[in-house]
């Protein structure tokens, strides 16, 4: 173990943080759809399909993040 | 140089192409009034579900031809992503083939975008509004082409990877158990939970937004009827 492995990990660990805004962004789009669905109760099928549509395009932020972590643990 | 996942690719075509041939069979066979089994009962309901989808959103005459692309690639990611179920690599961890995948689908929305707008309407296009958007512009043509391919293996080779590292995880616990200790039974325990949220539904997740993504690229370019 050098100092070079442990920045590695600092900068992995530095990488994933992405996820923090990712999560607060889908719980976001979480809350809208059940209001919208509170104010609508006949559209239910649309909205969930728009809410899981959403959640899938805000995470991936997050998942670039997590890729970029993976590249430079396994490839430093 | 040989990669692993050419043989996946080779076992999912070829489960894929025998499905297809035997539920014709049972399609074509039906005499009058018969019903189909409920595979291909099943499968009749897909693809009348992905034609409706597409015409949706991209509008009757191109909603026809291109429906028939648009399944394919559906069914064929979800099944490549669901195939590490089944202990194969699956075809969908190799930046290769998603990023051929993005390709067709930016071959498609730059094609749609020249038909529509002729070759001269498609160029003008990159200098509007101000001249100086050139390069701003072809980088917003070029990012559908990198976020669809990076989303698609970042969530297979994310998940993959998670599961490798908890199965050697739990097989460095189970070593302690003093009598059954070598047999990695804590992972058995532990892994199904995640196998469901990682494999299959993540690997639906992106399959159906994949295909979203297309239609709403593709279907932003077609001409509008009540434009």
């Amino acid at each position: 173990m050098t100092i070079g492995d442990g920045l590695v990990a600092i900068a992995a660990a530095l990488a994933v943080m992405t996820g923090i805004f990712s999560t607060a962004g889908q719980g976001y789009v979480a809350a809208k759809a059940v209001e919208a669905v509170g104010k609508n109760p006949e559209a239910e099928n649309e909205i969930r399909t728009m809410l899981i549509l959403g959640a899938g395009i805000a995470e991936t932020a997050a998942i670039y993040g997590l890729l970029i972590a993976f590249l430079i643990l396994f490839a430093y | 140089m040989f990669q692993i996942e050419q043989v996946s690719i080779l076992i999912v075509t070829i489960f894929l192409a025998v499905s297809f041939w035997l539920i014709n069979k049972q399609l074509q066979t039906l005499q009058g009034k018969q019903k189909p089994n409920r595979i291909a009962a099943g499968v009749v309901k897909l693809v009348s579900w992905i034609n409706q989808y597409t015409i949706d959103a991209m509008g009757e005459e191109y909603g026809r031809k291109f429906s028939a692309y648009i399944g394919t690639v559906f069914i064929y990611i979800l099944v490549s992503n669901i195939s590490g179920l089944f202990g194969l690599s699956a075809p969908t961890s190799n930046y290769s083939v998603t990023l051929s995948f993005a390709a067709i689908t930016w071959i498609f929305i730059q094609g749609v975008s020249i038909k529509t707008n002729g070759f001269k309407g498609y160029l003008k296009s990159f200098l509007d509004p101000f001249a100086f958007f050139l390069i701003p512009n072809i980088f917003g043509q070029i990012a559908p082409l990198l976020s669809l391919s990076l989303r698609l293996f970042g969530n297979v080779v994310a998940g993959s990877t998670i599961m490798s590292l908890l199965y050697m995880f739990t097989g460095w616990v189970s070593q302690f158990v003093p009598v059954i200790g070598g047999f990695n039974f804590f992972g058995v325990i532990v892994a199904p939970v995640l196998h469901l949220y990682f494999d299959l539904f993540s690997g639906f997740l992106q399959s159906f937004l994949f295909i979203s993504l297309t239609i709403i690229f593709i279907g932003v370019e077609t001409p509008q009827e009540n434009g």
